[in-house]
């Protein structure tokens, strides 16, 4: 990666992320005057710009390889019209079809139902293909499918080999998805980095709610049948239930729920600041008392920061401002699994490829990439 | 000089692969054989739904391998092993394993004949024990 | 060389325009450059070296958008009206929520500034000119504000995905619930396979991110489920590579040219069965021709068994023409028998393994 200051205030580009100052940057930034200077002119400067968006961590060599002049589009069918004729009807008359309204006469009286072409089909935006190859690549998909709060971060992912691709560890961010190419996360990873900042563990008991704890888990170390779920090994089943079930039986059997609410709330917030911190066992607190609680007894609590991510998801800042998923994949949130179904297509009503660039700029940074230049 | 059907190691370190050929025996075991008739991956990958046992591929032209045959080759021990999954020649051994539920089952039924034996239970059962036992 | 002239020895505008020009935003426009420099510097800084402000101090007083004064500043009073969690009504916001330019009503009907009633403010007035249906459309379906051309497209809600896993648990094909719920294809078959490892998870007591996929639907347009809904085209058609140059053909002006033919000439199937969905067309021209539903859906249903059989016919073809593997179980692996040609089988000799040489794209292309 060439580059890591990417988010300069002093002149605004556009970034795939959703940083702060990503987001700054994105509101104020203005396209360049597409008619200033020669056109060799125009063209590298719309090619510097688009570039800054779109994969700016690859080489330019890097690009120039994955760059196809072909670009993808699609026509949407009419199964009624084609049912009708036998398509003879667009080459009657003197070989373009019947004749189009002139525009002069468009919107007149009279000629309502008859629309231009033009205008019942807007042009296919295809230059805002340009960039569609990168959306094949691993770490951008993962960035589409809202996984990932920017591309880096995605791309961090998959080198950390976190990111599995049908079902295997695919450790390469370039890996190039094929259609059908399903690719997944870990959901605590996914939560942590799309996720607002989390609540700071709790490091303070109250005494009271200390010396419960202590008993509940003493109790249940002793009872053979709520031991079988406080075993290391059921720990995690134990927590990891998202209704939470069945701790919350062991631990009102136990005793600890059954103390007011207040020490609850008191436990969870860490507000109870009337005790010292109860680090691991024998640490003196609200006087003379002594706890023998095991060191991971922040696990026994039923609800653990690190299994409160479950319920208490919040979103990170401005991830309302990007979020879509693009209609080439298929996204299942619940299970942080998403499909690649198809590669970018641009069509009618707009193109596939998240661009915040217009058709102007786009036009110029493809002709670049033509190598006629 | 004997024709051997045989395996020569590819791929790299930790990572073998193998192909199924046929060459002189005294020649070197990478050396340019006489046919390459398979390929045999030692390395088990995880079934694909996730569940049962993981799998081995063997790939085998199963004429060319019944030609050499034929014509006398012999094939060494790890390939004579898999040419008899293919059911080309019968396996050198049987290794017949019980199971380790079967194996506990028929600890089971002893001790439960010793027990019966030990409690003075009636007597067609301890004349069937003892025959067994016997 | 002459002393470079420095941005502090520069006259002050105030001296220069107008009292009343000093506020607009054209102000360096408005000066014609030679006027700037030309101009002898006034007497307050007439030395040589720098009067300008220290750097701690120029730094903390200056308000210039490009700067982290301007950033901080955004933070402070744009920034919350951009960060909405939880958007009232799951009424999405993107950054063009605010447009610069808002669409104005068309025809004649349009109100005048000037002319306004009375008791109407002239900013009121002017937002009566605003199409304010048009900038929600637009606002809440690009994200973008440089680049409208590119629309946000919904994705199917929760129980969208419900109801398309029940009819393929009711045994109904692919292609039918595409066609009936207005899905792609690809979609249809993608939902039901993830919604197989979801209840797979749920099996497994795994965690499901239940709320992390509520809130961030509540952020993104949704298509919810009903009877018949219009999620997406199910008939689009690929622009094939060969329909893109132009293809001069002599034809008869008395015979009329059809789709088949314009297949024919481009050496393509002709598009009404290159397409996807193109079984709609028959049932179209069913519909045209006035037959009756029962016979319709029979027709149909008798389309889908023979397809279904087609398929599973040429399965079996294909397996048994690449062998379909043996499998042989032993005490810890599954052995997989594959049938293969001698002629190209294996690792070939005195080629080199390429595996390690620099250069050499490593990166697998695909994953079965």
């Amino acid at each position: 990666m060439a580059r890591t200051k990417i988010f300069a205030l002093k002149r605004p580009y556009p970034r795939q992320s959703w940083n702060k100052q990503a987001v700054y940057n994105l509101f104020r930034y203005r396209a360049p005057q597409a008619t200033r200077g020669t056109f060799y002119q125009q063209k590298f400067r719309a090619k510097q710009e688009t570039r800054r968006f779109h994969g700016e961590y690859l080489t330019e060599r890097k690009w120039n390889s994955m760059f196809r002049h072909t670009l993808r589009g699609v026509v949407r069918m009419n199964p009624a019209q084609m049912a009708k004729g036998d398509g003879s009807d667009v080459v009657s008359g003197r070989g373009s079809g019947v004749d189009l309204l002139p525009r002069r006469l468009q919107g007149l009286e009279g000629y309502e139902g008859l629309d231009s072409t033009e205008k019942r089909n807007p042009p296919i935006p295809f230059v805002q293909m340009t960039f569609a190859p990168l959306e094949r690549r691993l770490d951008t998909a993962v960035y589409r499918a809202l996984f990932a709060s920017s591309v880096r971060q995605a791309r961090m992912m998959c080198l950390h080999g976190k990111v599995m691709v049908n079902g295997v560890k695919m450790p390469h961010a370039g890996y190039m998805l094929n259609p059908g190419d399903m690719f997944s996360i870990d959901p605590l990873t996914v939560m942590r980095a799309i996720g607002g900042r989390e609540r700071a563990p709790f490091k303070q008991l109250s005494t009271q709610a200390k010396s419960d704890l202590q008993k509940a888990i003493e109790e249940a170390q002793s009872k053979t049948k709520s031991s079988t779920y406080l075993k290391a090994s059921n720990k995690k089943v134990l927590a990891g239930n998202a209704d939470a079930e069945v701790d919350t039986e062991t631990f009102t059997a136990a005793g600890v729920k059954s103390t007011s609410s207040e020490t609850t709330e008191g436990e969870a917030s860490g507000e109870n600041a009337t005790a010292a911190a109860a680090e691991g066992e024998g640490s003196t607190a609200g006087g003379k008392k002594k706890f023998h609680l095991p060191s991971d007894w922040r696990t026994y609590l039923p609800k653990h920061p690190r299994w409160k991510i479950y319920d208490e998801w919040k979103p990170k800042r401005f991830m309302n401002l990007f979020a879509f998923v693009p209609r080439y994949l298929e996204v299942n949130h619940h299970i942080c699994h998403a499909v690649y179904l198809r590669h970018p297509v641009a069509r009618s009503g707009g193109a596939e490829v998240p661009n915040p660039f217009g058709n102007d700029i786009m036009q110029l940074a493809y002709n670049w990439y033509l190598r006629r230049r | 000089m004997v024709v051997r059907l045989r395996l020569a190691r590819f791929g790299a370190r930790n990572r073998p692969l193998y192909n199924i050929v046929v060459s002189q025996a005294r020649t070197a075991r990478n050396s340019k054989p006489m046919e390459i008739i398979g390929t045999y991956d030692p390395i088990p990958k995880p079934a694909p739904d996730g569940e049962g046992k993981p799998f081995k591929d063997i790939q085998l032209d199963i004429t060319r391998a019944k030609y050499w045959l034929g014509v006398g080759a012999q094939p060494s021990d790890p390939v004579w092993r898999l040419l008899a999954m293919f059911g080309l020649i019968e396996p050198q051994w049987k290794v017949v394993r019980i199971p380790a539920q079967q194996e506990d089952k028929a600890l089971y039924e002893k001790v439960q004949k010793v027990k019966l034996i030990a409690d003075g239970a009636s007597k067609t059962t301890s004349t069937t024990s003892t025959t067994t036992t016997s | 060389m002459p002393p470079r002239l420095r941005p502090s020895s520069l006259p002050s505008t105030s001296n220069v325009i107008p009292q009343s020009f000093s506020s607009s935003p054209l102000l360096p426009f408005l000066l014609p450059s030679y006027h700037i420099y030309t101009q002898i510097p006034t007497p307050f800084s007439s030395r040589n070296f720098s009067t300008s402000k220290p750097a701690y101090r120029r730094i903390r007083f200056e308000k210039t958008p490009g700067t982290r004064n301007g950033f901080v500043n955004w933070m402070r009073k744009f920034a919350p009206r951009f960060n909405v969690p939880s958007p009232v009504d799951n009424i999405p916001v993107y950054l063009t929520q605010e447009p610069v330019n808002l669409p104005l009503l068309k025809g004649d009907s349009l109100p005048s500034v000037k002319k306004r009633e009375a008791g109407v403010s002239r900013k009121q007035a002017k937002r009566n000119r605003v199409n304010w249906e048009l900038a929600k459309e637009k606002a809440t379906r690009s994200p973008f504000p440089g680049n409208p051309s590119f629309k946000v497209h919904p994705v199917i809600s929760t129980e969208f995905r419900e109801q398309i896993y029940l009819r393929m648990k009711a045994d109904r094909s692919v292609r039918r619930i595409s066609a009936e719920l207005n899905c792609e294809l690809e979609r249809v078959a993608a939902v039901i396979r993830l919604k197989e490892i979801e209840n797979k998870w749920i099996e497994q007591k795994r965690p499901l991110c239940t709320e992390m996929q509520k809130r961030v639907h509540a952020m993104m347009p949704v298509t919810e489920y009903t009877p018949f809904p219009l999620h997406e085209s199910i008939t689009d058609l690929r622009i094939h590579s060969a329909t893109n140059n132009q293809l001069f053909l002599a034809v008869p002006e008395s015979m009329p040219f059809t789709r088949q033919d314009a297949g024919e000439a481009l050496g393509l199937l002709p598009a009404d069965v290159r397409m996807p969905h193109s079984e709609l067309i028959q049932v179209e021209k069913m519909k045209l021709a006035g037959v009756e539903v029962e016979e319709m859906v029979r027709i149909e249903t008798e389309r889908e068994a023979r397809e279904a059989e087609e398929a599973k016919a040429k399965k079996e073809r294909r397996e048994k023409r690449l062998g379909a593997a043996k499998v042989v179980e032993t005490e810890r692996f599954r052995f997989r028998l594959k049938p293969a040609n001698a002629a190209a089988v294996g690792f070939r000799y005195g080629v080199p393994a390429e595996d390690r040489k620099r250069g050499v794209n490593k990166i697998p292309t695909r994953v079965v």
